[in-house]
C-alpha cells in the first residue's frame, strides 16, 4: 500500500464495541472485546480458525446475542437482536458461505426479504433498474434474471456485496472474503474494497490470512482465543509480528524441504474418463502420473473433478474409459480394500464424514483399515491388547493429543483428527498417500506439524498427491504442480518453473501458450 | 481436444430414438387394437368426452392435496400427511355437509379440520423437531382409525346416505360446444375453484414477496434468516395453509363418488399419490396439475374398463392408476429435484 499511515484523529467511530462477551455451551467465544472501528477505514480482524472473529461479527450483524457488554453504532448505544436491525443501522455483512439462494435470480436474492413499494408485488423490473448501476459499477456482467447457481463464486461475492449496499449498508462487514477466490478474483475483490473505501464505506476485513491483511487493511486487530490481542496500524508492522500474535509465540513459517530427485512413476492414471453420482462428465481424458519421492501438488477451482479423480485413483469409483497402473500393474478394477493393502492410502477431503467414524474410539479409528486382519484379530476375534498397544504407539508418534485412545474421536479438537488420519495413513509407510485438503481449518501449528510429515513421506520415497484449495499451501509443499480444469490436466509443471498468478490463470481457464510465465519465489507458507 | 464419440451428447440421440420407437409402436398398437372387438370398444371409451369429464373429477382431489403438498414442500417441510388430511377432510366435509345441508358447510369443515392436521403436522416438525415422515405416518394412521370410528358412531343406520353436493355449473356458451362443453364445461364449481387456484398459486409464488420467502425459506432457510425472515413462522404458515387446501381435497373427494357419500378409508391412498404428483410436477402448480391429472386418466380408464367388462380380475384394475402413477415416477422422475433444504429442521442461535 502506498501513501501515509491511517490515522484516526479527525475521525468518527462508525462502531464501537465494548467489553463483548459471548458464551456458547462449554466455550466463551468472545472473552470481553473491546474494538473501534471508524469511519472510512478498512480493518482487518486477523486470527486463526475458532479465534471469534466470525462470532464477533455475527453478533455484531444481529445473529448471535450477546452475553454481555455495549455496541455503540456512531456513538449511540444499540440493542442489535436481528439482522433486520443491523440492517436498518447500515451495517452489512457477507458471510464466508455465502447467503444466497442458488436456485432463485440475481435480483430476486438481492430484494429477498424486502418490501417493495407495492407489496406484496415483486416488482423485479423497478429493483433491476436501481440495482443495474451497483452491478455496472462493480463489473457484475451477468443479466439479474440469472440463477446465482449459474455464476461463478467472484460473481456471486459481487452479488452478495451489491445485496448488502442495496440494502443501505455503510459498515461493511466481509467474513473470510477470499477463501473461496481465484488469485485473479482476490486482486479484483481488493480493487473494489479501494472503491468502496473511496465511496466512504467502512469495511472489516476477517482474514486468517497474512498477506491479504498486509496488503488490504488500513488496521489490524488480532484475536487469540476469544481475546483481542492487539489493534496495529498496518503500515507499521510486520508479518512475524502478526503471526508471534496470532499464535502466541514466535512460529516457523515455512516449509523445510531439501531438493531430492524423484523415482520411477508410481501411480499412473490414463484416458480416464468418469461422471459423478449425478451423472456429469467429471473426468474428460485426464492422465496423471505420481512418482515415488515427489509430492505432486493438484491445483484447481473446486469442482473441476478433484473429488472424482480421488474416488478414482481409490477404487471408490469405476472409470469409463482408462487405466490406473500401480507399479506398472494394471490396478483398474482392482476393489478398494486391495489398492490400501498394496500400500495406496488416502486422506479424504472431509473428517468428519469420510476420514473418521465418529462415534467410535480412537484407538478404532486407527485401525479402521486393518482391524480384521492379523495381529489385530486372530480368527475373528479381536486382540485388544494388540490394538492399545499400537494406538499407544501411534497416539505418541504423532503427537495426537488425547486423554486417552478409548476417547471418542468426536471429542478431539480438528487438529488432533486430522492427526489420526495421517497416523492412519502414514505408519504403515504407503507406496503412495493422496492426500485432500490435508490441513483445512486447522490452526498454523497443527497444519505445520502434517505439512512436515507429509514431506517426511516424500523424503522415505512415497509418491504424494496433495489437493488443496490453498494455493499457497500446494506451492509451499509441491516438488511438481498439475493444474486441473474441466477433468482434464491443463499443465504439469516443476514448482520451480512456474508461479501464483500461471496457475490461478489455468485454474480459471486460460490456455497455457497464453499463461503468465516467471518463477516461484522460495515464498515461506504464510497460513 | 479430442471427445471420444457419444460421450457428451449420450442422452440426446438416444432419446430421440426412444421417442420415435414409442411413437411408432403406439400407433402400431392403435391399428392392431382398431382390429379387434376389445380395442375397439376401448377406443371408444378414451375418445367419449365422459372419459375426459370423469378423469378431471378423479384428478380434483389430488390436484388440492398436491397443491396444498406444494405449499409445505416448498417452505422445506415435507407433507406426507396429505393423506390424513384428504380423509379427516372428506370425513368432515360429508358430516358437514349432512348436518348443514349445504356443501359449502362441508368445504369449510373440511379446510379447518386440515388446518388442524396442518397445525399438529407443524407442531411436531417445526416446534418439536420431529422427524416429518414420522409424524406424517402417525398423522396418517390416526385419520385412518379416527374417521372409520367417527363414521360408525354418527352413522349408525348403515352406509351410503347422501350428503348434499356440489351443483353442476353449465358454463354459458362454452358448454355448448361439442366434445369440450361436456369434458371441460360442465362441472361442479369445486373443481373450477380448483384449477383457478393453479394460476393463483403460481402468481404468488413467482410474482410476490410471499413467494420469494416461501421458496428461499425452503431452498436455504439461513440465508433467509440473514435477511431477516422468520423461518419457522413462514413455515408454520406455509404448513397451516398447505393443510386447509389439502383439508380441501376431501371435499372434492366425496363429491367425485358422484354420490356424495363417505366410506372407511375413502381416500384409499389418493394422499400418498398427491405427495408424488408434486414431485412429478417438479415443485410447480402446473406440472402438479399434470400429475393430479395422470391419475385422474387412469383411474376413469379403470373405471370404465371394469364397466366394459374385461375379463380381468377388478382388483387388478383398480391398481391401474397407482401403476402409472408408478411407471411416470420412474422414468420421468430419475434427476428431479426438490428445495433444497425439504425435511430438515431449521434451528435459530443456540437451540441446536
Amino acid at each position: 500500500m502506498t501513501g501515509p499511515a491511517f490515522s484516526t484523529t479527525g475521525r468518527e467511530a462508525a462502531l464501537e464495541l465494548r467489553q463483548i462477551v459471548k458464551k456458547f455451551p462449554g466455550v466463551l467465544a468472545n472473552d470481553r472485546v473491546d474494538l473501534t472501528i471508524y469511519t472510512g477505514e478498512v480493518h482487518a480482524l486477523l486470527g486463526e480458525n475458532g479465534a471469534g472473529k466470525s462470532t464477533l461479527m455475527k453478533v455484531v450483524y444481529g445473529l448471535y446475542h450477546r452475553d454481555g457488554g455495549e455496541i455503540l453504532v456512531r456513538g449511540q448505544p444499540y440493542d442489535i437482536r436481528s439482522p433486520q436491525a443491523a440492517m436498518a443501522l447500515g451495517i452489512g455483512m457477507v458471510h464466508q458461505h455465502f447467503m444466497l439462494i442458488p436456485n432463485i435470480s440475481i435480483i430476486e436474492n438481492i430484494v429477498l426479504g424486502l418490501r417493495s413499494d407495492r407489496y406484496p408485488l415483486l416488482r423485479l423490473d423497478e429493483a433491476g433498474r436501481r440495482v443495474r448501476a451497483l452491478a455496472e459499477d462493480f463489473g457484475l456482467n451477468a443479466a439479474l434474471s440469472t440463477k446465482v447457481g449459474k455464476l461463478t463464486v467472484g460473481q456471486q461475492q459481487k452479488v452478495e456485496i451489491i445485496k448488502a449496499l442495496y440494502r443501505g449498508a455503510r459498515l461493511l462487514i466481509l467474513d473470510e472474503p477470499t477463501a473461496v477466490l481465484l488469485p485473479q478474483e482476490t486482486e479484483e475483490l481488493f480493487k473494489l474494497i479501494e472503491k468502496l473505501r473511496a465511496g466512504g464505506v467502512t469495511i472489516v476485513f476477517i482474514s486468517h490470512k497474512l498477506n491479504e491483511v498486509l496488503k488490504i487493511s488500513d488496521r489490524v486487530t488480532v484475536m487469540r482465543r476469544g481475546r483481542v490481542v492487539r489493534t496495529l496500524t498496518t503500515r507499521q508492522t510486520s508479518p512475524a509480528e502478526l503471526a508471534e500474535a496470532m499464535v502466541g509465540q514466535a512460529v516457523d513459517l515455512a516449509v523445510v524441504k531439501q531438493p531430492r530427485p524423484a523415482g520411477a512413476p508410481r501411480l499412473v492414471i490414463e484416458d480416464a474418463y468418469a461422471r459423478d453420482d449425478l451423472g456429469s462428465p467429471k473426468l474428460n481424458g485426464l492422465r496423471l502420473a505420481l512418482r515415488a519421492g515427489e509430492i505432486h501438488g493438484l491445483a484447481g477451482v473446486d469442482g473441476n473433478g478433484q473429488q472424482t479423480l480421488v474416488e478414482a485413483l481409490m477404487g471408490l469409483r469405476g472409470l469409463e474409459r482408462g487405466r490406473i497402473l500401480f507399479a506398472d500393474q494394471d490396478i483398474t478394477s482392482q476393489p478398494t480394500a486391495e489398492r490400501i493393502r498394496a500400500g495406496v492410502v488416502h486422506i479424504p477431503e472431509n473428517r468428519h464424514t469420510e476420514g473418521l467414524v465418529l462415534g467410535l474410539s480412537v484407538t478404532d479409528n486407527l485401525l479402521l483399515d486393518v482391524f480384521e486382519d492379523p495381529p489385530y484379530a486372530q480368527r475373528g476375534w479381536r486382540q485388544f491388547k494388540v490394538m492399545d498397544a499400537h494406538a499407544a504407539t501411534l497416539t505418541q508418534a504423532f503427537d495426537i493429543r488425547t486423554p486417552s485412545p478409548a476417547v471418542e474421536v468426536r471429542k478431539l479438537s480438528g487438529g488432533n483428527q486430522q492427526k489420526v488420519i495421517l497416523a492412519r495413513s502414514l505408519w504403515r509407510n504407503p507406496a503412495v498417500l493422496i492426500a485432500m485438503q490435508p490441513t483445512r481449518g486447522l490452526d498454523v501449528g497443527a497444519a505445520a506439524f502434517i505439512h512436515k510429515r507429509l514431506v517426511e513421506a516424500r523424503d522415505q520415497g512415497c509418491a504424494l498427491l496433495i489437493v488443496s484449495s490453498e494455493l499457497d499451501e500446494i506451492i509451499a509443499l509441491s516438488d511438481v504442480i498439475s493444474v486441473i480444469y474441466e477433468g482434464r490436466i491443463v499443465e504439469t509443471r516443476p514448482t520451480s518453473e512456474t508461479n501464483l498468478n500461471r496457475i490461478g490463470f489455468l485454474m480459471a481457464g486460460g490456455q497455457p501458450d497464453q499463461a503468465p510465465t516467471g518463477r516461484t519465489d522460495a515464498a515461506p507458507l504464510l497460513t | 481436444m479430442t471427445r471420444p464419440p457419444g460421450f457428451y451428447a449420450a442422452g440426446r440421440p438416444r432419446a430421440r430414438l426412444v421417442w420415435a420407437g414409442a411413437g411408432l409402436a403406439g400407433a402400431l398398437g392403435l391399428l392392431l387394437a382398431w382390429q379387434t372387438e376389445l380395442g375397439r370398444g376401448i377406443l371408444t371409451i378414451l375418445a367419449a368426452p365422459e372419459f375426459v369429464r370423469a378423469a378431471l373429477i378423479a384428478a380434483t382431489p389430488l390436484l388440492l392435496a398436491a397443491l396444498g403438498g406444494l405449499i409445505s414442500e416448498l417452505s422445506g417441510v415435507l407433507n406426507m400427511a396429505l393423506e390424513s388430511m384428504m380423509l379427516l377432510g372428506a370425513f368432515a366435509a360429508y358430516t358437514a355437509s349432512d348436518y348443514g345441508h349445504t356443501p359449502w358447510a362441508g368445504l369449510a369443515a373440511a379446510g379447518v379440520v386440515g388446518l388442524l392436521v396442518g397445525l399438529l403436522h407443524a407442531y411436531f416438525t417445526i416446534t418439536l423437531r420431529a422427524n416429518q415422515i414420522v409424524s406424517a405416518v402417525a398423522l396418517n394412521l390416526f385419520a385412518l382409525a379416527a374417521t372409520a370410528l367417527g363414521f360408525r358412531l354418527i352413522y349408525t343406520r348403515g352406509v351410503f346416505i347422501t350428503a348434499p353436493g356440489f351443483a353442476e355449473l353449465r358454463l354459458p356458451v362454452l358448454s355448448d360446444l361439442p366434445y369440450l362443453g361436456k369434458a371441460l364445461f360442465s362441472h361442479n364449481i369445486l373443481i373450477y375453484l380448483a384449477l383457478l387456484l393453479i394460476p393463483v398459486m403460481w402468481f404468488i409464488l413467482y410474482r410476490t414477496a410471499w413467494g420469494l420467502t416461501l421458496r428461499s425459506v425452503g431452498e436455504h432457510p439461513e440465508a433467509a434468516s440473514t435477511v431477516g425472515i422468520n423461518v419457522n413462522r413462514v413455515r408454520y404458515l406455509a404448513v397451516l395453509l398447505s393443510g386447509a387446501v389439502a383439508g380441501m381435497s376431501g371435499s372434492a373427494l366425496v363429491s367425485a363418488t358422484n354420490i356424495n357419500a363417505f366410506q372407511e378409508n375413502l381416500s384409499a391412498g389418493r394422499g400418498f399419490i398427491a405427495f408424488a404428483a408434486v414431485i412429478f410436477g417438479r415443485w410447480n402448480p402446473i406440472g402438479v396439475f399434470f400429475g393430479a391429472f395422470l391419475f385422474g386418466l387412469g383411474d376413469a380408464f379403470q373405471i370404465r374398463l371394469q364397466a366394459y367388462g374385461v375379463g380381468v380380475p377388478y382388483q387388478l384394475l383398480l391398481m391401474l392408476p397407482y401403476v402409472i402413477t408408478l411407471i411416470a415416477l420412474v422414468v420421468f422422475m430419475r434427476h428431479a429435484r426438490g428445495p433444497a433444504a425439504s425435511g430438515t429442521p431449521f434451528a435459530e442461535e443456540g437451540e441446536a
